[in-house]
Order: structure tokens, then sequence, then C-alpha cells
């Protein structure tokens, strides 16, 4: 067995003759096939099943196939619910992504954008086990993220996962083969393959050429401190952490981004230093001196980087540092930033400056060397912590530097209004406290963080006589407001009542002028028209007075019952609804030809689904109601068909994660038979006691029942990125 | 004084006023062209605008509310979907102990037409006159075939007050061609200020049931309609198709409830008639919800 290097991957062969012949081959057939019929060559063509072909298709497929098997039982797919802050409250809904296994006892590495906002996780193992996961740490600026799996909730025996191993990312080349594994649509172990279309991209804007920013989100930049390996593995939505992996099996990136066929990993070799240090400390700490670099391109500037701006509370800016300074020296290594792709290099070295360490920074000015020292701070998040005040119908955010400077506040003073309940006390206050507004003091006290506005807002919620009002001091565009605010908890009330009418349990058709003659067979003195019955509903008056189906109806009281066209077809339970609902009615009907009168006693109009009362469940995020009458005739359910119907499932709700739908049947809950409404409270309130870790719901769709296995959350949740799965 | 004398007396008057008017003409054809006004009559419309505000006026209340959506749907999710939108109109106190006539329609009436879903009303406040504190109130029932929504107040502050009102029974029938006085209210910018409209009795409609139909005003959904005796003879009311017609194939009377003919007028002996079975209407009693949220996230 010899070892050749193919493209820079060390390959072992039987006789690397076999590789070479059968390569040399292609390549002569790849490159001069157009030529083939006008050379000598071409006379030798290679025919599609030459062995030496077929070889090299079987080498080729077992070196996919090897690398393929090196990193494929490390792959997972995460399933993530999420817990955003919108419309006043904590909404929860559904993403996922991939990740791979990084060290035997269950360290995982994907994107920070797959786990971002994330509150519960799970990883799908190759075997196909779901096993819940716990989110160690996040680094928005790389976009990369660790969770760590529960090695407890592992069945099988073996607790030792498979793990990944890391290539050397820097040794990467433009036309390297490489893989892009992952669950692309939660088409879960997907693997694509591809070239390295660039090992140093970076995004610019279409002005100017320089970096982009880019957001993890709305308020958070990502991808500042990376050169990204650009391939054509295709990748879609559902990849987004999943290893992109050498044809050796070893793992050079994480898949991050893509779009139109081109697409982006983070380098293995940023990405195994960030998952180092998130395992060791859950987070990433990076030094900051406050300052914005150019690369010189265009500018007439010859070497160093070009000082672009200067953050006014940063070290650099109180050591002296100005915007149009030239960097050339960091602690008098000299440096240079001549085009875009070495901009995120320079930022990595000041960024992975020990924390509070010296700097001195060599700057020329005006043409003159200077030097600057200082020592660095750290790199703060862009986006603070978030907090929801329920019966107030707001979010609030705690303000960071960049928050601050962004929305252009004078300080971090207070807590931003993130979101607030179009229906809730805030937003019903005058003035009423929207989005953007800065919480400053509540009831005349100052609550200069989150922390503070929490506390106060606990209180008061926990007082038993509650305070009418509470005072709300809050700035909005360098304005000073107070408003009163009048805490309460979401309204829900059932739906209003529909006025009973009179009402004949049947379903009619207007009977009109040509019809009418059909069926009277063209006799003249007969007029049929009227309203022709299709539909007797069982168990009605109707039903009991011995109406049928194919009954026209052509007098109500002895007024004429003749549509003029179809714009009549409600002009029966019209006049029907107009009589009283305590009197009968006479009905002259033409059956079989002959005419015939009938009393019959008249009803209350039904129950619709509208207005059926409806009972909400917050545990399960459910919405339910009673089975009506109209829902019996439409599904064809006798009385023995009983349960409550699913007016509403939270999609990411437990209840919804469980897979429980709107127009599902409740049968059963747990050993709890669902007959009504009643019956439901009932199970739901001894649920709640018990705090089952699973519960069964047996629902009937469509024309057979289901079992859905719901895992709710009971205890309350604490914002702590550590251990999110309490 | 002899005969003769008072006869002097009154044509030298007229001669005088003769004169005067003259030399009025005269100077009026120097200064400009115009005739000059004829001297006023008494305005019969301006009392009749004005008996009628007077009496209508303080039983023309404000209605707030918060119309919740659920079910989904475009025209919920534009509308604020299940956090609801807080909105205000005027209603018709119709009787002393707080019971106030609504359009059904703006009262969430619009939702299983416009978009599907439920709207449902909560956090409904009346404010009577010149409150700005409203009172608490709760829908007892409404009629979405004859667009009518009754709200009653419910609230301790309340407890023994009554009410300026109209009286629905005392109505009168109409005749086409009939003067019509329509009464409304502008919104919070112009401080609800009242506004009359006149215009006569258009039309009279037989289906899909007994309406007026008005010409030359818009009669404005839940607002009374007089006479000029000022005697209430309907509510404006939008008449939408129902679902069997519709089911028919008639979206034509879709387009007519809405733009071509607009709100048309319900009389108020239907009205009535229909306010006393609103009222018989069982009510449930609350029920007394706990506050379930193991979500609280600090």
């Amino acid at each position: 067995m010899r070892s050749i290097n193919f493209h820079g991957h060390t390959m072992k062969v039987r006789n690397p003759v076999h590789i070479a012949v059968p390569i040399t081959l292609a390549c002569v057939m790849l490159t001069s096939c157009q030529q083939s019929t006008r050379t000598d060559a071409a006379n030798q063509a290679i025919r599609i099943d030459d062995p030496r072909l077929t070889e090299l298709r079987a080498e080729t497929r077992a070196m996919i196939a090897g690398a393929r098997d090196r990193v494929f039982p490390s792959l997972v797919n995460i399933d993530v619910v999420t817990m955003t802050y919108q419309g006043g409250k904590e909404s929860k809904s559904l993403s996922g992504g991939s990740g791979t296994i990084i060290s035997p006892d269950g360290y995982v590495l994907t994107n920070a954008h797959v786990t971002d906002d994330g509150w519960k996780f799970w990883c799908v193992l190759a075997d196909k086990q779901r096993i819940p996961a716990k989110l160690i740490g996040e680094d928005p600026w790389t976009d990369l993220a660790v969770l760590k799996i529960d090695l407890s909730a592992l069945t099988g025996g073996n607790r030792d996962l498979p793990a990944a191993r890391f290539g050397d990312s820097s040794t990467l080349a433009t036309g390297d083969y490489v893989m892009a594994m992952g669950s692309p649509f939660a088409l879960s172990r997907t693997v694509t393959l591809g070239i390295v279309s660039n090992t140093e991209r970076v995004f610019t804007n279409p002005f100017g050429g320089e970096q982009e920013e880019m957001g993890l989100n709305s308020e958070q930049r990502t991808g500042t401190f990376t050169n990204w390996i650009q391939h054509d593995a295709l990748i879609n939505p559902g990849n987004s952490g999943g290893p992109l992996v050498n044809l050796v099996g070893e793992v050079v990136g994480v898949n991050t981004r893509g779009g139109a066929g081109n697409s982006f990993a983070t380098p293995s070799n940023m990405a195994r230093q960030v998952a180092e240090k998130l395992i060791a400390g859950g987070e990433v700490q990076r030094s900051w001196i406050g300052a914005n670099f150019r690369h010189t391109r265009d500018t007439g500037i010859d070497s160093g980087a070009l000082i672009d701006s200067v953050d006014s509370n940063g070290p650099a800016f109180k050591a002296g540092l100005k915007a149009g300074d030239v960097l050339t020296a960091i602690n008098g290594q000299p440096v240079n930033a001549r085009f875009v792709e070495e901009v995120p290099p320079l930022l990595r070295l000041i960024g992975d400056q020990p924390l509070g360490s010296p700097v001195s920074l060599t700057v020329l000015r005006a043409g003159r060397p200077m030097t600057l020292a200082f020592t660095t701070d750290k790199l703060q998040r862009d986006r603070g912590e978030e907090a929801a005040l329920r019966t107030w119908g707001l979010t609030i955010q705690r303000i960071t530097d960049q928050a601050a400077k962004w929305r252009r506040l004078t300080s971090t003073r207070g807590v931003l209004v993130g979101s607030m309940r179009n229906d809730g006390p805030a937003a019903q206050a005058e003035p009423k406290i929207g989005w953007g507004d800065v919480i400053i003091a509540i009831d005349g006290q100052p609550t200069p963080d989150l922390q503070s506005v929490v506390a106060a807002y606990e209180r008061i919620d926990s007082l038993k006589d509650k305070p009418e009002y509470v005072m709300v001091e809050f700035e909005r565009q360098g304005k000073n407001f107070l408003t009163l605010i009048k805490p309460k908890p979401e309204d829900r009330p059932d739906p209003p009542q529909e006025l009973p009418k009179a009402w004949i349990g049947i379903a009619t058709q207007p009977v009109i002028k040509n019809l009418a003659e059909k069926l009277s067979a063209g006799n003249k003195d007969r007029d049929e028209r009227g309203f022709r019955v299709i539909r007797v509903y069982s168990g009605t008056k109707a039903a009991d007075a011995g109406l049928k189906v194919g009954d026209i109806i052509t007098k109500l009281n002895g007024d004429r019952m003749a549509p003029k066209g179809l714009q009549e077809a409600g002009l029966l339970t019209r006049a029907v609804k107009q009589l009283s609902i305590e009197s009968g009615a006479k009905l002259t009907l033409i059956r079989n030809g002959q005419p015939i009168d009938l009393e019959i006693p008249l009803e209350r109009t039904r129950q619709t689904s509208e207005e059926a009362p409806r009972v909400r469940n917050t545990d399960f995020d459910l919405v339910v109601r009673d089975i009506t009458f109209f829902d019996r005739e439409d599904m064809r359910w006798d009385d023995s068909v009983k349960g409550v119907i699913v007016d509403d499932a939270e999609m990411a709700g437990w209840a919804g994660l469980g897979g429980v739908a709107p127009g599902d049947l409740i049968q059963r809950i747990g050993d709890s038979e669902i007959t009504d409404l009643k019956t439901y409270k009932a199970a739901m309130e001894s649920i709640k006691k018990a705090e089952p870790k699973r519960v069964v719901f047996v629902v009937f769709r469509g024309s057979r029942t289901y079992f859905r296995f719901v895992e709710p959350q009971w205890k309350p949740i604490v914002n702590d990125k550590k251990g999110t799965t309490e | 004084m002899p005969r003769f004398k008072s006869s002097l007396l009154t044509a030298a008057l007229a001669l005088g006023l003769a004169h005067a008017a003259l030399a009025h003409a005269a100077l009026a054809s120097t200064t400009h062209t115009a005739p000059s006004p004829a001297p006023r009559a008494p305005d019969e419309t301006a009392a009749i605008y004005k008996r009628i505000a007077d009496q209508v006026g303080p039983a023309l209340v404000t209605v707030k509310f918060i119309l919740k959506f659920e079910g989904g749907g475009q025209f919920a999710d534009m509308m604020g979907g299940d956090d609801g939108r807080e909105t205000e109109m005027t209603g018709l106190m119709i009787e002393p102990g707080g019971l106030v006539l609504c359009s059904n329609f703006r009262m969430g009436g619009m939702a299983a037409i416009m978009g599907g879903g439920n709207a449902n009303p909560t956090d409904i406040k009346i404010l009577p006159g010149d409150e700005t504190e409203g009172l608490k109130a709760k829908v007892l029932a409404r009629d979405t075939d004859l667009d009518l929504c009754w709200v009653q107040i419910d609230d301790e502050k309340a407890k023994g007050k009554t009410f300026s009102h109209v009286d629905l029974k005392s109505s009168s029938t109409v005749t086409l061609g009939e003067r019509l006085i329509a009464v409304q209210r502008k919104g919070k910018f112009f401080d609800h200020a009242m506004v009359v409209a006149e215009g006569r009795v258009g039309g009279l409609a037989r289906k899909p049931r007994a309406l007026v139909i008005p010409s030359g005003i818009a009669a404005e959904l839940g607002m009374p309609i007089f006479n000029a005796e000022g005697k209430v003879i309907g509510i404006g009311v939008l008449q939408l198709p129902s679902r069997e017609d519709m089911e028919g194939g008639d979206m034509g009377g879709m387009f007519e409830g809405f733009g071509g003919g607009g709100p048309v007028i319900l009389p108020a002996d239907d009205v009535a008639k229909a306010t006393e079975r609103g009222k018989a209407m069982p009510q449930k009693e609350p029920e007394a919800k706990a506050e379930t949220t193991p979500e609280e996230k600090k």
C-alpha cells in the first residue's frame, strides 16, 4: 500500500499506477474531448466501460464514501424551540439546523444563528435517537455555538459518541473537493459535493469595496472576524451549522451561509478555537479598542490600514487615536491591509489580545509617526438581554453601548421597549408606551437597568392589592414623558351570542322558473316555484314532522314563497326567522307532484362554531370548544362521538409540538375520557396538579384516531444561557 | 283720528318706504350689481336640526373597545391579529338603565365577512356625554341579520344612574319622499361634535326585509334617523346577503350592501322587537380564571 497526494489529500492506494493512469486518462479525456475526433489521441478515445475508468469510478466512490463515513456518524440534526419577545410577551416557534459532534462526551458544534433565541434543543443522532441538549455557549461574532447532548438520555448502553476530527483549514486550496453535510429543508443526513471556490472570501458592499456589516439578526453583528471558505457544494436552509468535510474525512469548515449556488463556511481553525473557548468558559472574550479599519486600496496610502472611525467610548480614543490616522504596527508588529481580505485578520489580531492587556499602536498622522498606548476593553455583544412584563403588555431589553449608538441615545441608562401588546396596558396608556421608548423610572423610582425594571414589575405584580395605576417615566427622541399604565392580564371573553331565531331543520335550494317548469312536466296549472328540500337534519322537529328531501315548499303560513332567482336563496330562511320560535308554521309543499299541507313546530337556530364558548389553556397553548350541531352534521358524527374540538394550537406550543392541530377532536387525555368542555377542564386541572413528564392526547382527525405525545414545560424558565433546559 | 288721516299716514309711510327702497336701490346700483337680500323668514330647518340635536345628543355615546381576531386570515392579521386593535365608535343609548345599541358590523361582525375567523369585542367602555372615564360594559347579544349589537353598561360607578336615551318605541312610519334627519358624531379629533344631515325617503324595500332606502344622506351605521317631527323612524344598518344567498351565487348583493347602496334604515319598530329579544338573552356568569403563566422569563 502506498500513499499518494491527490489535491492535497493523502490517500492510501493499492497501486498508485491504478490511480495515476486512469487519472491521466481522465484528464486527457476531459481536456481534449473536443479534439478527440481530430487527433490521434482521439482515435484512442476511452470507452465508458473501459476497465481503467471503471476502476477510477470505484476508487473515487470509495474515496468519497470513506470521507463520508468518517464524519457521518457525528452529524446531527438539531431541533430548536425558540422563544422570542414580540407582541408584548414571549412567543415560541420552531427552527432547526445541523451540527457535528466534536467530542465523545457529546459536545456539538453548530452555528449561533441556529441556537439564537433557543429555549429547548434536541439533537437527532445517526442512529435516529432524538436526545435533549443544552446550550453551552454562543459566539455571535463568528456565528458559532456549542451544545451538549444529555448523555443520560441515550438508550442502547454506549455513552461514547462518535466524534469528528478537525482538519487544517489553512491547507485548503481553490479547487479542492469538499462535501457539505447536514439537513437542508429538514431532510436530515444529506451530503452534497463540490469544490472550494475561494479560501478567503469577505463580503463587501458594492460601493467602495469595504467589508459589509452582516447581521446575525436585526440587532447583532456577525462575520466580522471571518474570511469565509466559499465553495459550491450546494447548501440550503437547514444545512446551517453542519460540517464542511474534505476527502480525508476531516471537518474543514462549518457551513454558515449560502444562496444562488454559492456556499460559505467558517474555517475549521477558527471554529475549533471558538469551540474550545465556549466549552471552557461559555463565551469567547475578545479585546476591543474602539476603532474601525479600512483597507488602503484606492486611498493613495502605500501600507498599513486606514483608521476609518474611532468610538469616543473606547480606549483608543482616550489614548488619542483619530480617524484618518494610518495604523502601521501593533505592539511593534507591522500590519498591512491593502485589500479587504486583509481586514478580518487585522481585527482578529486585535480581538485575540488578552483582555485588559497593554497595547501600543504605531500610527502615521500627517506623515509623522506616533505611538499610542492603552489597555484593551472587552468587546461587548450588540444585543442585550430581554424580559417580558406580561401584565403590562411589554417586552424590554437591556441597552448596550451599540444599541445606544444605533438609536442615538445619550447613555445606556434605562431599558428599551422592544414590543408591546396592541390591546395591552402599555399600548392603551395615554400617552402610550411604544417600541424604542426608554423606560427610566417606575412610580418615581429610577430604573437604570433591566434588573431594576424586572424587580419593580415583580414587586407590583405580586401585591395582593395591586395599585390601579403604575406611573412610568420614559424618554422618546430626547423628550421626557410621564404616563400611567393599568396592569391587567390578557382578557379573552367568549364570543357574543347571536339572537336566537326561529328555524326549520332543513337545507333548501330555490326552485326558479325553468326548473319549476321542468318539474311540473309542462303542466301550466302547476307552479312549482318554491324551495326544494335538499337535506333534513337528523334529530330536528323537521325530521319528526316528516319533511323529506325532494319536497318543494311553495307557501309559508299562506304566503307564497316563489324565488325570482338565486339571489333569493335565503328568502324562506329569512321568512322563518321572522316568526316566533314558540309558534308553529304551516307549510304548503309539493311532494311527488301532489300538494300537501304540513304543520311543523319551529325551533331555535342552532349554535354555530363561531359562537361556541372556548376554553384556553396556557400550559399547553391550546384553545378548544364544544362540538356544535353543525359540526356533527358536516362531519357525519352521531351522538356517540364525543370530545372537544381544537380551535387553535400554537405551533410551537407544547401541544402543537406534540402534533395536536386545529380541527382535531380530543377524545382522551391521559386516562381521562373527554366528552365535553367540562370533562376537558377537569382533566387539565388534574394534569396540572400532577405535572407529568409526558401527556398523551388521543385525537380524532379525518377518519381515524391518532396518539399524540406531549411533553410540557412545567417549571418557570430562567434566562440563563447555560443549561437552559431545566 | 279721522280715517283719512290714518290713510294719509299709511300712504305717507308707504311712500317713504318706497322712497327709501328706491334710494337704496340707487345706491346699490352704484356699488354692485347683486340684488338686495330679501328680509329673512324664520328658519324652520334650523329649528328642526336644533330640536333633534338637543333631543338626541346626550343619547349618542362613545363606545371604546378592543377588537380581537382569532382564527387567522389576512384581514385578521391586518387588524392586529389576536393582539387586537383599539376601536372607537358612536353608539345609541336606548334605555335609561344603560343599554346601548351599536352596529354589529363595526363591533366585529365584519370579520366573518372580510376574511374569516372570529372577531370579539373586549374591554368595552361606554363614555356618555363629556365623560372621559369610561364605564365598563358587556355585550348582551348580537343579531348579524339585522346588523345590531346590544351592549349593557355593567359598572359599579353606574349603579343608580339613569342615562339620556332615545325611545325606539315612540317611532313613526314613513312615506316616499318624506324628509329624513340623520344624526351622528364626528371622531375625537373634532371632540365628537354632533352632525345633523338631511335627506328624503328615496325608497321602501320589502326584501330582504322591510327597509327604508335614504336618498341624499348616508345613514350612519347604528345611528338613528328621524322624521321632521323628531320621531325616530329607524336605525342605519348594513344589509348583506346571507350565506345562503351567496351560496346561491349572489355576490351582487354584497357589492350593493357595501358600496353601491350603502347603509339602509331598519324600521325602529323592528329594532324595538329585536331589542326585547336581546334583553331576554340568558347571560353566562363569567368564570373565575387563574392566570397560568409558567413561562415568565426574567
